[in-house]
């Protein structure tokens, strides 16, 4: 059932607005923790950068490792944003409303963070900033569109300014509502920020089908990007990435991973901001559902993988997949795949009691993304391992401290930015939720008095 | 169903409801078609039902005879068993979707696209002609590594299991309705309808039980087609063209029979609004929808599609160079210009206007043309995989010719298919349209509002 | 007409001595491989000598097999890179241009040969050992990858040569890679196989020992081996086995 209030405007507003204007304990204990673990990220990337990649685990097998994986999670868990928001905003479904901007601001900022990987895991990165800004045209000499590396920052890059152009025109009208509630240099902010909006009709009528067509739009994008990263591994005759596969398969782990982590994301906004009357039972319930049905096609494309690798009963393929299953320590993160990121939460999704138990759906929330963090090294290392019949050039990998710095260093980053984002602009959409009180309505069936939504059309 | 208010309350107003059908109207158009036949409905069921018998004589004549040794003469047999899994098997999937989006748009529709089902026999009968085609699993790639009783064992089960909760869904759906007509009629009809609604009396518990069946059989109908096909697209597709171990295949596979099924759906839909006297029931609102849900498939079907030409093209190893030409290139180019023109470029470039999809045209004739297209890639697939290649190979060294359609492939498909369509419309004298007690229900649903300087609808949302 | 440089590997020359290792290195300034650097796994040979041990004890024998880069005409790692770091000459060389490599690393992990290698540390060469380098062939920074290329400083000192002397062709022998130079055994063959009269050319159109290591993978590699005589086999038409 559903719980829904029936709030004073105000009432909403101000509740709404408690985390841009009070910073509790929890937020200071925030900050200060994750700006450590920042700190120590920063000095990470320094000393990568000063002494050479040599510091890192990587050798003349595993070229790639815990970086790239790194930045492939991330960009897994930045698809989170378009589920939530473009498509449950297209299909016009009300439990998004609390939901959207915090998946939408997850999106930027894991797309931020996911993007810094590849640049500072490269052997000269200053380089190759430099490559890019400015663009050295007058040589005559274009980036190589065959290679995935090129697709790939177009395409993220894409997202993210769709991203944030979508943040932005849906926290317009509650830029507006800030400035008209706030003084001093945040109400210049956030009368820049603004731009003017009045709540009047043709204003809105913009901000409502702008948000649709960039909504229509990221649709494509999302579906593209994460492809595009899957194909930097599949474009490649590596006997364990060369698969057809792998493009809709990177993209619904994507989506498993993110509506995962917005599930998080959800539990620690109800606990920290107290929310509880905004983030209900009821969309811990919807989420879970919609988990349900995406860990369960996850899994199928992730069962197709697996069979097609072995499908040709070749030995260099036989090879590596005894690896993966039997050789240390992929055995382990096998299992971590299997069962924290299917067997044990999709059971549990099942079941309504669970759904509804938010401990619940935040602890195996959180399991999922443990899995999926090891499912993108188990596609992605092995294949590099043993490439082939070379076994003489057969090489084990292990991180070393600097990547295990950085890959937890990067959940702190985006842990950090949201809190920092939740100062300036509140986390759950003040004007959605106002929306979503005045189109709700109620329908008396028989003796029933049954909740209703209001529909345009 | 018990007499009630037509309006509803919203707080201390009433609402008028949106349906401006009362539900005794409902009821009369439920048993219309149950009560009488119309002259044009006898018509189209003979046609099809010669068209069938055709198709199972050309069967026989051709194939059958020719026996089981050689896999190029069932080529169409095939063809139309793929055709009819992605149309008719796919459609309870269409159903099954909508009721889990919980639209409220779905009430109408929902029913015929669960009526499909009921022309599942069809593609099950010609499932056993084929199976018995596929040597074992030994020696050769495919999903079983030379398990016991594989492929036939599994791949039958699993079509049975597919074809028995079709079936199961599409009567647990239909039962109430059943019951109504037995209310309502007499004779024989109340005969026969009293022996199919099985002692249905509307209690709360029956109720529940309804609910709860519909949603587990959907589900897991749904599960059951997806594994179904995933089966059948490795076994009768990929396993039988050498080095043809693409894993993006099955996904494809069952892609375009949902995006199929919602064609299927929208012609269905198309032809009882303009000759089944359902116009009052399938509004603007259940075409734009799901004409948004054929252009979504579309799009998924055609980047499915993507992903695997580019793994091959960037590849560029001599087997993925033998698998484009005969798949995408040479051999069969020209059914894949046509698919892809019919079941991507069309539903694209025709749904892209909002003018068009909100309207109620566009939709179904995208539909058709989804249809057709569908003919021309299960051409390709089969035609490519039942070319006499040596599947012990692990690569295709030898291209085959394209293998053109004698008289007899073209009565099987069309034969058959009409057939299978002919069963579609017999259904209909067993389970009503429209879907009584789903209508209905959304009746009590549904109501309009004065809202500010508008009038809304409001739809109830139970949970 | 312009050569199409290639190489023949004949194993069952090849005594393992490692002799090519050590003159590749010499030639083309590699960083010196120390003790740390092998066990990081990191370290730089352009060509390497793979060792594979064949039967069983007491029967064991030690399979040598030299792996420079194989110039493929049809090269997984060239279109990967995203700066064209990488590229293929008109002669059938696989180039790398050093200056514009940012080292993604994306080309090493494209080649299934193995045969990039990167530059994980800053190379260092003692003071006593700076002026052994070789000021034909550029000394690499660290963060860029590298690899054999068929000696092209040798190359082009040749080419070079052969224009100011008229213009004429290269004749065979003129030109050798560092590691068919130093093989004591001569297993490394290096020349045109555009020209009918080279030495490589002849071998590789006549031999029936030929082959090309992961040839199923459609790259077209330059370099051909010859596969080792089997001494054990039973003779037939030539003592030539599988």
């Amino acid at each position: 059932m559903q719980e829904r209030h029936s709030f004073s405007d105000e009432r909403i507003i101000r509740d709404l607005l408690r985390p841009v204007t009070q910073t509790s304990m929890m937020n200071w204990v925030g900050f200060i923790v994750l700006g450590t673990i920042l700190t120590a990220f920063l000095f990470a990337v320094g000393w990568m950068f000063y002494w050479g990649v040599g510091v890192t685990g990587l050798n003349r097998a595993a070229f790639w490792g815990f970086m790239i994986v790194n930045f492939v999670f991330w960009i897994g868990i930045s698809h989170a944003g378009v589920m939530i928001s473009a498509i449950l905003r297209l299909t016009q479904a009300e439990w998004r409303r609390p939901v959207t901007r915090a998946a939408e601001v997850m999106t930027m900022f894991s797309l931020m963070t996911a993007l810094l990987f590849p640049v500072i895991h490269t052997g000269r990165p200053w380089r190759t900033l430099y490559w890019a800004f400015p663009y050295d045209f007058w040589r005559g000499i274009w980036p190589d569109v065959r290679s995935a590396l090129v697709m790939d920052p177009s395409a993220i890059m894409t997202y993210l300014t769709g991203t944030i152009l979508f943040v932005y025109i849906t926290t317009i009208p509650d830029f507006a509502l800030l400035r008209d509630h706030s003084t001093g240099w945040r109400h210049g902010l956030y009368r820049v920020l603004a731009l003017g909006f009045k709540g009047e009709e043709r204003q809105w009528k913009m901000q409502i089908i702008t948000g649709f067509l960039l909504a229509a739009i990221m649709l494509s994008i999302f579906v593209s990007v994460h492809s595009i990263v899957s194909w930097d591994f599949a474009f490649s005759l590596d006997p364990v990435w060369h698969s057809t596969v792998w493009a809709p398969y990177f993209v619904i782990g994507a989506v498993h991973s993110g509506v995962s982590a917005v599930v998080t994301l959800m539990a620690l906004m109800r606990w920290m901001f107290k929310f509880d009357n905004y983030i209900r039972h009821e969309h811990f319930d919807a989420i879970g559902r919609l988990l349900v049905v995406v860990g369960t096609t996850w899994m199928w494309f992730f069962l197709l993988d697996i069979f097609f690798d072995l499908w040709r009963q070749d030995p260099a393929d036989d090879a590596i997949m005894h690896m993966r299953f039997f050789e240390w320590p992929y055995p382990l993160l096998l299992a971590f795949v299997w069962i924290f990121g299917y067997f044990i939460p999709v059971p549990i999704w099942a079941f309504r009691r669970f759904r509804r138990n938010i401990k619940l759906m935040f602890w195996t929330s959180i399991m999922v993304n443990i899995g999926m963090w090891a499912e993108r090294y188990w596609l992605v290392v092995p294949g590099l391992q043993a490439k082939y019949q070379w076994t003489f050039s057969w090489l084990p990998y292990r991180p070393g401290p600097v990547e295990i710095t950085l890959v937890v260093g990067s959940f702190a980053l985006v842990g950090f930015l949201l809190l920092l984002f939740a100062k300036l602009v509140p986390p759950v959409p003040v004007w959605d939720e106002l929306e979503g009180q005045h189109l709700a309505a109620e329908i008396q069936v028989g003796k029933r008095t049954v909740p209703a939504i209001v529909r345009e059309f | 169903m018990a007499s009630h208010d037509i309006t509803a309350h919203n707080g201390h107003r009433s609402l008028p409801r949106v349906w401006d059908l009362p539900p005794q109207q409902i009821v009369s158009d439920g048993l219309q078609r149950i009560r009488a036949a119309g002259s044009t409905y006898r018509l189209l069921v003979i046609i099809t039902a010669i068209l069938g018998v055709v198709g199972v004589v050309a069967l026989i004549a051709g194939p059958v005879l020719s026996g089981w040794g050689e896999r190029q003469p069932w080529t169409y047999v095939a063809v139309t068993f793929g055709f009819l899994m992605s149309t008719v098997g796919s459609a309870p999937c269409v159903s099954v979707a909508t009721r889990l989006v919980r639209g409220h748009w779905r009430r109408p529709v929902n029913r015929l696209a669960e009526l499909w089902a009921a022309a599942m026999i069809v593609p099950l009968i010609l499932f056993f002609l084929l199976v018995a085609l596929l040597p074992n699993t030994e020696g050769r790639p495919s999903l079983w590594f030379g398990w016991w009783g594989a492929p036939w064992l599994w791949d039958s089960l699993m079509m049975i299991a597919l074809v028995i909760c079709g079936y199961a869904f599409l009567y647990t759906a239909a039962r109430p309705d059943m019951a109504i007509v037995r209310d309502q009629v007499d004779g024989n009809l109340n005969g026969r309808f009293t022996r199919l609604a099985r002692g249905f009396r509307g209690s709360i518990r029956e109720w529940r039980t309804v609910d709860r069946a519909v949603a587990y059989f959907g589900a897991f109908y749904v599960l059951l087609y997806v594994g179904t096909m995933t089966l059948i697209s490795s076994d009768f597709i990929l396993a039988l063209i050498p080095g043809n171990n693409s894993a993006i295949f099955p996904a494809t596979y069952t892609v375009q029979g949902l995006e199929s099924g919602i064609a299927l759906t929208l012609v269905t839909a198309g032809v009882m609004r303009a000759w089944g006297g359902a116009r009052d029931y399938l509004h603007k609102e259940q075409f734009f929808a799901l004409g948004k849900l054929q252009l979504a498939l579309g799009l998924l079907w055609f980047y499915f599609h993507w992903t695997e030409f580019i793994i091959w093209w960037y590849g560029r190893t001599p087997r993925e160079t033998a698998l484009l030409r005969l798949l995408y290139f040479d051999t069969y180019f020209v059914p894949l210009v046509v698919a892809f023109t019919l079941m991507f470029l069309a539903p694209l470039t025709i749904l892209l206007w909002n003018r068009i999809r909100a309207g109620v045209v566009g939709p179904i004739v995208v539909g058709a043309l989804v249809l057709v297209g569908q003919v021309f890639e299960q051409i390709r697939l089969y035609s490519s995989s039942f070319s006499p290649n040596n599947i012990y190979e692990g690569e295709l060294t030898v291209i085959p010719p394209a293998y053109v359609p004698g008289v007899l492939d073209i009565l099987i498909l069309v034969g058959l298919i009409g057939g299978a369509v002919c069963l579609g419309l017999l259904a209909l004298r067993f389970v009503p349209y429209p879907s009584i007690w789903e209508v209905t229900g959304g009746l009590w649903l549904r109501a309009r509002k004065p809202f500010y300087k508008t009038e809304v609808v409001v739809i109830g949302k139970p949970d | 007409m312009s050569p199409r440089w290639g190489m023949v590997i004949d194993l069952d020359r090849c005594t393992g001595c490692q002799a090519c290792v050590v003159a590749c290195q010499a030639e083309n300034n590699i960083p010196i491989n120390t003790e740390a650097v092998y066990l990081q796994n990191r370290a730089i040979e352009w060509i390497r000598v793979e060792r594979y041990w064949d039967g069983e004890y007491p029967n064991i024998k030690a399979r040598y097999i030299p792996v420079p880069c194989m110039h493929c005409s049809n090269a997984p790692c060239e279109p990967v890179c995203p700066v064209y770091a990488t590229y293929h000459t008109p002669e059938g060389i696989n180039m790398q241009v050093y200056n514009r490599c940012i080292g993604t690393r994306y080309c090493a992990v494209n080649c299934h040969w193995h045969v990039r290698f990167f530059n994980f540390w800053q190379p260092k060469w003692p003071e006593s050992l700076q002026n052994q380098l070789n000021p034909n062939v550029t000394v690499r920074s660290r963060g860029v990858m590298e690899k054999c290329t068929f000696c092209i400083q040798r190359i082009n000192h040749a080419e070079q040569n052969a224009r100011l002397d008229g213009n004429r062709p290269l004749r065979d022998g003129e030109v050798n890679t560092a590691c068919a130079q130093a093989c004591p055994t001569r297993a490394i063959v290096f020349g045109d196989l555009d020209d009918p009269e080279s030495q490589v050319a002849q071998i590789a159109n006549t031999t029936t020992r030929g082959y090309k290591v992961l040839a199923e993978l459609g790259t077209d590699p330059a370099v051909l081996y010859l596969k080792k005589i089997d001494p054990e086999a039973p003779a037939h038409g030539g003592a030539e086995s599988a």
